[in-house]
């Protein structure tokens, strides 16, 4: 790939063109060693074959064809050409009825794919009615407590043609059993069921906070939910690892990468122990991550392209894995919104454009982008719906979606490819040296190290470092507001309690019983191939037992989770 | 020898899990020089004001993202107020604007929001915290 003679031939060449330009190179318009990226790289100028040869690039081990290993380029052979992106849209309005609405509404703008937003309750575990929920009950996304409130929430939607993406991480096995439940009573086959489910407890317990039980518990549902749908429902995505929420978190594009993927190994090496074959479950795989630009467009777009080889290599190298559908990187990108501003919030729809194009321009399989108006509350229908609009237009009016990769040879892409594939295996192994994921949580590295990114972030904002239009640039003396903020009915929480006393009513209670002392005695059981918890879970859901109910049951056998001090 | 550093303690309050700010809030205040005593996250009311109390704490800062402190901080503050001790408790966090003056009504000493500068919160503190609480200035 380099000729040899050419290459001392183009040293030449850019030894006296940095001679000859000296003085203006150097004149820059901001401080030399503020031409970094956000992880620590420093940037130049202008790079050329010499920064490749360097690094020692090769087409074939480096990159490949799309839709083959390492799938550098992308996952499948025509990429977009074959099939856009999902639109997904994080949403979620107090209650099923609400949120039906709110969903419509995202459909009708051009989105198929919902991804539920609940409530903090739902996510923890707790009924609507329980003391834990006071004041909380749907204030952050939906309450959903039960089957019965999925029907409501989904009545109408042809759950054929829109995919719904669960985003519960601690109860999340619930979430895959009640999505079932409701495909079944629908009279849908679910070895065709798609769709996604959050369920990466490990990062809950460092980045996110809904966590309820201890990380080994955590994984071991985890790894019960992979297994089951590999049979069951092997079009669905179990899991989707994150590495948003660290970035959300504050972590650089290389912290947030590494994290993510220790606790993929750590899901792998916890099925991979208990005889699970890893090409069974690995295909069900998606990886939830960061799209923002921040603060460095082109090093979150590298590392979409770095992750994919690096996961690969991972999959192939340290388990042995032999189909391509478990080696292969899949990427709903996700737009966390730490750039949002408050300030001149119509701004943050320029912001989201930028995330929709990262995530093009570094081949993701689902993109969400957050709302304009996210910084002033739940988003209102009015400003949702540009979520999947931006989407829609990058998708149809620019004709970006029509080349495969269309950064791969760009010399500096490719070079920052290199680069950030080389610094996140550097703290892969780090943390494998150090006993892996789950030991890093429990004695709080993981912790010490998002706190210490995001500490950063923060200060260097409030320095102006980093600059931020609208807030330590360019302000506004006036302040500018979204038309209308979204507020919660104040009577949510008792409407919510009514409707899931009522399901206490109408069901079958003596099935609801026999079905929580199923899963109390599998519980009990160790963890096998064939003791899998997903299968009292679904029995438990369909019985219209809810989501405190299940937890309460697990909760009683297990305990919670307390965080380290750190 | 009395300790001369204020004594701050920070908490998540409620099921709210978003612990960037509170984390970022607690190493400003370290680095100001105070002493902060961090108690995470999904901490009950009751939790806190027990902490509150025996540790002799002149600030309690309550961090929430989810909405719920409009329950929850007022109850934090009837709590620690029985108990006998008196520093004053302080929200950071997504708070509404609109929100503010009946959390203020309710006893919540300050508001800060999701911008708020550091340096804001520790002269707040510095001006408001001394003495105030258990601690003899």
């Amino acid at each position: 790939m380099f000729d040899r003679k050419k290459m001392e031939e183009l040293r030449q060449q850019l030894r006296d063109w940095e001679l000859e330009n000296r003085a203006r190179l150097q004149a820059t318009r901001k401080p030399a060693d503020a031409f970094t990226t956000r992880s620590g790289t420093p940037i130049k100028p202008v790079y050329t074959p010499l920064d490749l040869e360097e690094k020692g690039f090769d087409y074939a081990k480096d990159l490949g064809m799309p839709g083959s290993y390492p799938f550098t380029r992308g996952i499948s052979p025509g990429m977009y050409r074959e099939q856009l992106w999902h639109m997904s849209q994080y949403a979620g309005h107090p209650t099923p009825e609400d949120s039906n609405k709110l969903w419509k509404t995202i459909i009708g703008a051009g989105g198929n794919q919902i991804f539920i937003a609940f409530d903090l309750p739902s996510q923890l575990g707790y009924d609507p009615d329980y003391p834990e929920a006071s004041g909380e009950v749907g204030r952050v996304g939906v309450s959903l407590s039960s089957l019965r409130d999925w029907e409501v929430a989904f009545d109408g939607i042809d759950l054929e043609k829109i995919t719904i993406s669960v985003n519960l991480n601690a109860p999340g096995m619930i979430g895959i059993a009640t999505h079932l439940a409701l495909l079944k009573s629908r009279g849908v086959d679910v070895q065709h069921m798609h769709g996604t489910c959050q369920n990466d407890i490990l990062k809950e317990y460092t980045a996110r906070g809904n966590y309820i039980f201890g990380p080994k518990h955590g994984a071991r549902l985890v790894a019960d939910c992979l297994s089951y749908c590999a049979t069951h429902a092997p079009g669905y995505r179990p899991i989707q690892v994150c590495s948003a929420q660290y970035a959300d978190s504050g972590a650089t594009p290389v912290n947030d990468s590494v994290l993510a993927l220790v606790d993929a190994l750590a899901y792998f090496d916890e099925a991979v122990a208990r005889g699970i074959d890893i090409d069974l479950i690995a295909p069900g795989v998606i990886f939830l991550i960061n799209i923002d630009y921040y603060d460095t467009f082109f090093e979150r777009l590298a590392r979409l392209r770095a992750m994919r080889k690096l996961y690969a290599r991972y999959l192939k190298e340290r388990y042995g894995a032999k189909k391509p559908e478990s080696m292969m990187g899949r990427w709903y990108g996700n737009e966390g919104g730490p750039p949002f501003t408050r300030q001149q919030p119509l701004n943050n729809i320029a912001r989201s454009t930028l995330a929709c194009l990262c995530g093009v321009l570094g081949g993701c399989q689902h993109i969400d982008l957050r709302s304009y108006d996210e910084q002033y509350g739940i988003p209102t229908p009015e400003a949702i719906v540009y979520g999947p609009r931006i989407q829609n237009i990058v998708a149809y009016e620019t004709g970006i979606p029509d080349t495969v990769d269309p950064l791969g040879g760009s010399y500096f892409v490719e070079w920052l490819t290199l680069e950030m594939e080389k610094k996140i295996r550097d703290g892969v192994e780090e943390i494998l040296k150090l006993g892996g994921a789950i030991e890093c949580i429990e004695n709080g590295y993981i912790q010490k190290m998002l706190a210490k990114d995001g500490y950063q972030w923060i200060k260097d904002r409030q320095s102006g470092k980093t600059p931020w239009v609208g807030v330590n640039i360019f302000t506004t003396v006036e302040e500018e507001r979204p038309v209308r903020i979204y507020r919660a009915d104040p009577n949510v929480e008792k409407k919510r309690i009514e409707a899931v006393t009522e399901n206490r009513k109408k069901r079958d209670n003596s099935k609801v019983k026999e079905a929580l002392a199923h899963l109390k005695e599998a519980v009990q059981l160790p963890p096998t191939k064939e003791n899998n918890l997903m299968e009292p879970v679904v029995e438990a859901v369909q019985s219209y037992a809810t989501v405190g109910e299940i937890c309460t049951t697990l909760r009683e056998l297990w305990g919670e989770w307390r965080e380290p001090s750190f | 020898m009395k300790n001369k550093k204020i004594r701050v303690l920070l908490t998540k309050v409620g099921l709210d899990g978003h612990n960037w700010g509170v984390l970022a809030v607690a190493m400003a205040l370290r680095d100001a020089g105070m002493e902060v005593i961090y108690l995470g996250r999904h901490v009950k009311p009751e939790q806190i004001a027990k902490v509150a109390v025996e540790e002799g704490v002149d600030i309690v800062g309550l961090s929430s993202l989810s909405d719920a402190h409009r329950v929850l901080a007022p109850r934090v503050v009837s709590l620690i107020r029985e108990k006998g001790c008196n520093a004053p408790v302080i929200l950071g966090g997504f708070v509404q604007p609109e929100d503010v003056p009946e959390l203020k009504q309710n006893g919540i000493a300050e508001v800060f929001g999701i911008q708020t500068r550091f340096e804001d919160i520790i002269s707040w503190i510095r001006e408001n915290g001394g003495g105030k609480g258990n601690r003899e200035m």
